[in-house]
């Protein structure tokens, strides 16, 4: 018994071996961009920039950059091991990044699927539009620090606490596959040895087919999705006049009655605390002229933003998973979105300032 | 086994008394004495290591010689000393004189002879508990005498149901072996079960009851101890209350308790003597140490060497930079310093008490520190490797520890052959095993499993008293109350 | 009519069927059951699940019915009702059911392992070794194969709480509207369902080892209400986590959710939980291959050690054989297929049979 015991301990750990990924021993990507290769010069159909992270044993971090051009995203991967000393894994993928051409040309579903697929790749994973040379974004060193981790900070941060909507690999998948909604992306732009985020590019199934610009994502956050944060928001009052909130929480309904056409009510609740105010004194008349200013600012931007979208025929908002939960049969995408098209979406915004900071 | 020992077994070959004294007078140790007065004369014999001087001059030397003496039966009714036999078995005559009796024969070639018990006693004083040792409680400890140790034991339970059931054991050290247990409130089967494995034992020496442990197990081929043993006798107390069987053997100082469960082993006498908050922290603590101790490691190289995702990324640098440098795959160095660590305790034990404190420091510090320097370990899994060794130590039984120790060293190998599922695999063998063990008959991992609701009340934490009122279901005690619980109900209401 | 005769030492007490057909039935079903009935049933799909749940509920009444009556197993109940031969043959069908489903566990968990984890596993070493585990299990007798069903409920039941992470990312308002599939869509999605509750059947070969069976009765219910209660929890958080069109696509839909949990000390959980489904896989395996083991024992008179010891290698061999994704899929159609005539043609008729046949013998 003991010694047959033996003899298959010894053939478990002569044979029983699998694929080992030792950690210093392999090459994680943090961030991965796509573009579209030039032509002369790379050839091929897409062009794969990948970073990987160097851990030196004095804490310093050095990026590894790897770009290489193929016909499928998935020869990519296989192209990178050639040209690296140790084997590339995905597993700590945090980013990856379209170029604009892609996403508008070519569509990203093909890339996604390739991430979607990869059991190691997490559903946490960011996506994201870049705006200008995706190759010279990824190649800048932003500092001590290891580029994909750098990315995923900002985009973490300011979907927690600031105004970009949530999004990852996995709701960009959802909306992509819901009947009633369209996916959205954030749109980063490098400026000046950072990284900003200017806005969120729209898509109608896997293209980009418009922007919103940094400005709206206020408007567009309130419209889709509950929150808190701690950006602040600036209300023209007057034209020297402005006040900021900050510290919103907010909280939308939508009402959709099936009477005839359709109407959808947006309605939101918005708390807020003042934080600067240009005026004298913030007495209650100012308080409510601050108050009823935002509301009309916010319904007007959101009109104008429905009307976008409306023209764009997209549905980034989900609405159409809203009218989908309240009807009965079959949901069909392409009826949804004719309806859509001229639909009467209206607003109405409460907004409700509970304090004015510690000062009267 | 132990043919051999039956052929020179001397009773056998030697026909006569005089034969069996001219035997014993080989040993230098052996005196014999005659004297002869009043017309009476008397030999004594007896081994002068054996036996104590004083009663022996002062009772029995100095009535022998004031009266004369015709026959053996007025040794019997002279001599003030209990327990005085006559016989002519040689059997007995060498078993006695073996323990300290001092052999009494009236004439030189008589067959018959009087034997006088005249032991010498010599024991360790009742000291403090050492492996055992509480801040709060009792500080007596067992010693290595028997009687010592039923005196112990007996003086706190003063009861006639304690019974202690003695018997013989090991051909050649005829080692007193006592078995005890409260009668009507132990169960009966379990009694007859240890009883009758001891019986069973057949072998030359029984040194210490760890030997008798290892021989009465259920399972002899597992790591686990599968009876506790202690040398606290208000614990051997306490736990003869709850209806268990202990086994005291004479020369060693632990004593051994059955059946038992595998929470026992991790619940320390002292969480009887705290606040049930405070024992139950403990416990709690204690488990979760264990579990560390025997995951950790593995864990560590599972990961390192397959899950590189599970790693959140803020460690991640940590982790990298620290391996950077270093040449060996996780699993050998994390068996380099498990080994280490082993090195050091093995060395630690076998030193005196103050070289092994300076061992602790040569090896902990200097080795620690230089293997990291030199790049053959990496700092973090010296500080895991350090915790999960201090964590082994927690248990508060002894045995139990080294067996935690054990346990980490398949869990690493299958976490390097199948990552985190082959600790999930080694695991389920360590259950499966764990099911399938028991304790005299009993299963060990109740109040686990079987789910006995009612003995959960001291097992992973430990409830009040009042709680307790019940012998545990395990045990099947004759009587299963222990005392009525009389709870002083507050009023509804808040004081005044 | 009475079965075999168990001996007392060897019973375990009723309240452990509570374990014994929770952990037949949450096995590699758990992991990916959604695709099924949602195909079909839509958002809707959750009270496919929740009416097989609730169906077999009926069934298990039914075999207690026909197993307080008999007094004993399906080997003896078989002879009974239909002589020594087609009662014989019967059983042996039976048997070979149970064979295939230890078999089907047992590759599709290999399965998962190899596409989630370590692609280059060695499927014999590994069913190998997880075989031996079984065997080591099964040679401590039914009261240990009850532990480790103890176990695998009581110590991977902390899986339950990382359903809590996919909720966040939760759109309930997929469950509306209500009953927006037709009543055979709905039932359709009953058959998808009624396939991860299988294993249940098992109770028919250990019955005879149960401490005053007829108690275990509720505790036999209240298990398999855990599994619904489960099984319909998973599929609504799955239903509003996953767009429907996306959830078609998934194969492991549990598995996928997991992919959005993350703990401060750890980044990616789904590793963590399909390394802890081998304690929920083990006892699955242990109280299939046991059904079928003591099931050869009844029939053949041998030994169970002999019985067992080529059972095991038999499905080591047949499962490391299936290779390909499809005949896996193959595999686990036809188990399901023979399993639901099996729950819900086969037992109801036994019901009956069991009832004339006492009623007849009554007048006689």
């Amino acid at each position: 018994m003991i010694r047959s015991l033996l003899i298959l301990l010894c053939i478990l750990l002569l044979t029983g071996c699998v694929q080992k990924k030792i950690l210093d021993d392999i090459q994680m990507v943090t961030i991965i961009g796509y573009d579209v290769p030039d032509e002369d010069k790379d050839g091929g159909l897409i062009k794969g920039i990948a970073v990987a992270p160097q851990y030196q044993p004095d804490g310093k971090v050095d990026n590894t950059v790897f770009i290489e051009s193929a016909e499928l995203s998935k020869e990519i991967r296989s192209q990178y091991n050639s040209g690296s000393s140790k084997p590339i894994v995905s597993g700590k993928l945090e980013v990856a990044l379209f170029s604009r051409e892609i996403a508008e040309k070519d569509g990203v579903i093909e890339l996604v699927d390739t991430l979607q697929r990869d059991p190691s790749i997490g559903s946490r994973v960011f996506l994201g539009v870049a705006n200008g040379e995706i190759e010279e974004m990824l190649s800048t060193n932003y500092g001590n620090v290891d580029t994909g981790t750098y990315f995923n900070d900002i985009l973490t941060h300011n979907s927690k606490h600031g105004m970009l909507p949530q999004t990852n690999l996995h709701s960009f998948l959802y909306s992509y596959f819901s009947e009633g909604s369209d996916p959205f992306l954030p749109l980063l732009e490098m400026d000046d040895e950072t990284v900003k985020i200017i806005g969120i590019a729209l898509l109608n199934g896997d293209k980009m087919v418009g922007e919103l610009d940094a400005d709206s994502l206020f408007t567009f956050k309130i419209l889709y999705e509950k929150f808190s944060s701690n950006d602040s928001f600036s209300v023209k009052l007057g034209p020297d006049k402005y006040a900021s909130i900050y510290n919103i929480a907010s909280k939308r309904k939508i009402d959709y009655k099936r009477a005839g056409n359709g109407k959808i009510l947006i309605t939101g609740n918005i708390l807020g605390v003042i934080k600067e105010y240009s005026g004298n004194k913030l007495s209650p008349e100012a308080l409510k002229e601050i108050k009823e200013t935002m509301e009309k600012d916010i319904e007007e931007r959101g009109t104008k933003m429905i009307k976008t979208f409306q023209e764009l025929r997209i549905d980034p908002l989900s609405l159409g998973n809203v009218v989908r939960s309240r009807t009965r049969g079959e949901f069909d995408r392409d009826k949804w979105i004719d309806e859509y098209k001229d639909m009467d979406i209206s607003f109405d915004m409460n907004v409700k300032i509970t304090e004015s900071g510690i000062i009267e | 086994m132990f043919r051999w020992f039956k052929k020179t077994q001397s009773p056998d070959k030697l026909k006569n008394l005089p034969e069996l004294i001219k035997n014993l007078k080989e040993s230098g140790d052996f005196f014999h004495f005659e004297s002869k007065q009043h017309g009476s004369s008397f030999f004594l014999y007896y081994f002068k290591t054996l036996v104590h001087e004083t009663p022996l001059n002062e009772h029995i030397l100095r009535f022998l010689s004031q009266e004369p003496i015709t026959s053996l039966k007025d040794i019997k009714d002279k001599v003030p000393i209990t327990g005085i036999i006559i016989t002519e078995d040689l059997k007995i005559i060498c078993e006695k004189v073996m323990t300290g009796y001092v052999i009494v024969r009236l004439n030189e070639n008589s067959v018959e002879c009087a034997l006088i018990p005249c032991q010498v006693k010599k024991a360790r004083q009742v000291s403090q508990p050492e492996v055992e040792f509480t801040v709060v409680g009792s500080k007596e400890a067992f010693v290595e005498s028997l009687d010592t140790n039923i005196h112990l034991v007996r003086k706190r339970l003063p009861v006639h149901e304690l019974k202690a059931y003695e018997l013989t054991l090991g051909k050649l050290t005829n080692t007193k072996v006592v078995v005890m247990y409260l009668e009507g409130i132990a169960n009966e089967e379990n009694v007859n079960t240890v009883k009758q494995r001891l019986e069973d034992i057949h072998v030359d020496q029984v040194v210490d009851s760890s030997v008798i442990m290892q021989l009465i197990s259920d399972n002899r081929n597992s790591p686990f101890p599968q009876l506790v043993d202690t040398e606290r006798p208000d614990r051997v107390v306490s736990v003869l209350c709850e209806g268990k069987v202990v086994i005291l053997s004479d020369g060693s100082p632990q004593a051994l308790i059955g059946p038992t469960t595998l929470v026992e082993f991790f619940s320390a006498f002292e969480d009887y003597f705290v606040n049930w908050i405070v024992a139950s922290t403990a416990r709690l603590i204690r488990f979760f140490a264990i579990l560390f101790s025997i995951l950790v490691t593995p864990v560590y190289v599972a990961t390192l060497t397959y899950h590189y995702e599970l790693i959140p990324s803020d460690l991640l640098s940590t982790l990298v930079s620290s391996r950077q440098r270093i040449p060996l795959p996780p699993i050998l160095e994390a068996l380099f310093l498990e080994l280490a660590i082993e090195l050091l305790r093995e060395a630690g034990a076998r030193l005196p008490t103050k070289v092994g404190q300076t061992m602790g420091i040569v090896g902990g510090i200097v080795i620690g520190t230089a293997s990291v320097e030199a790049g053959l370990t990496s700092n973090v899994l010296l500080i895991i490797v350090a915790l999960s060794a201090l964590a082994s130590f927690t248990t508060p039984v002894y045995r139990m520890s080294n067996t935690i120790r054990l346990t980490r060293f398949p869990f690493l190998i299958f976490a390097h052959l199948w990552g985190l599922l082959g600790i999930t695999l080694c695991f389920s063998f360590l259950i499966v095993h764990l099911l399938k063990l028991k304790s005299l008959g009993r299963p060990f991992l109740e109040p686990i499993y079987p789910l006995r609701v009612k003995d959960l009340k001291d097992a992973i934490i430990r409830l009040p008293l009042r709680f307790q009122s019940t012998r545990p279901v395990q045990l099947q005690t004759e009587d299963t109350k222990r005392f009525n619980i009389k709870i002083h109900k507050d009023k509804n209401d808040f004081h005044e | 009519m009475s079965g075999p005769i168990v001996r007392d030492q060897y019973k375990v007490s009723p309240f452990l069927v509570f374990y014994l057909v929770h952990s037949v039935q949450v096995g590699v079903g758990v992991m990916g059951f959604q695709r099924i009935s949602s195909k079909v049933a839509g958002n809707d799909a959750w009270m496919s699940v929740l009416g097989a749940g609730l169906s077999i509920h009926i069934i298990i009444y039914l075999i207690y019915k026909i197993l307080n009556k008999e007094k004993g197993d399906i080997i003896s109940l078989h002879k009974n009702l239909f002589g020594k031969w087609i009662g014989g043959l019967l059983s042996s069908i039976v048997i070979v059911y149970f064979i295939a489903m230890s078999i089907t566990v047992l590759r599709t968990y290999i399965e998962v392992i190899q596409v989630w984890m370590f692609p280059d596993l060695n499927k014999w070493l590994f069913g190998g070794v997880f075989l031996l585990l079984t065997y080591y299990c099964l040679s401590g007798g039914f009261r240990v194969v009850a532990g480790i069903s103890f176990f695998g409920v009581v110590l991977p039941f902390y899986l339950v709480l990382t359903m809590v992470f996919p909720i966040f990312y939760g759109h309930f308002q997929d469950l509306l509207p209500v009953f927006n599939h037709s009543v055979k869509e709905i039932y359709e999605g009953v058959k998808g369902a009624s396939l991860s509750y299988l294993g249940f059947t098992t109770l028919f070969m250990y019955y005879p080892f149960i401490k005053e069976p007829e108690k275990s009765h509720r505790w036999a219910q209240a298990g398999h209400l855990v599994t619904v209660v489960i099984y319909t929890l998973v599929m609504v958080v799955t239903i509003a986590y996953f767009s429907t069109d996306q959830l078609e696509n998934t194969i492991w839909a549990t598995l996928t959710t997991w992919k959005i949990a993350e703990m401060p000390f750890v980044q990616r959980f789904e590793y963590i939980g399909i390394a802890s489904w081998a304690i929920v896989i083990l006892p699955n395996l242990c109280i299939t291959v046991w059904a079928g083991g003591r099931g050869i024992r009844r029939l053949l008179k041998v030994s169970q050690k002999s019985a067992t010891i080529p059972l095991l290698i038999l499905i080591l061999i047949v499962s490391s054989v299936f290779a390909e994704r499809k005949s896996i899929d193959l595999l686990n159609e036809y188990t399901s297929k023979v399993g639901y005539y099996f729950v819900y043609v086969y037992i109801p008729m036994l019901f009956v049979v069991q009832y004339v046949k006492s009623k007849v013998v009554k007048e006689k």
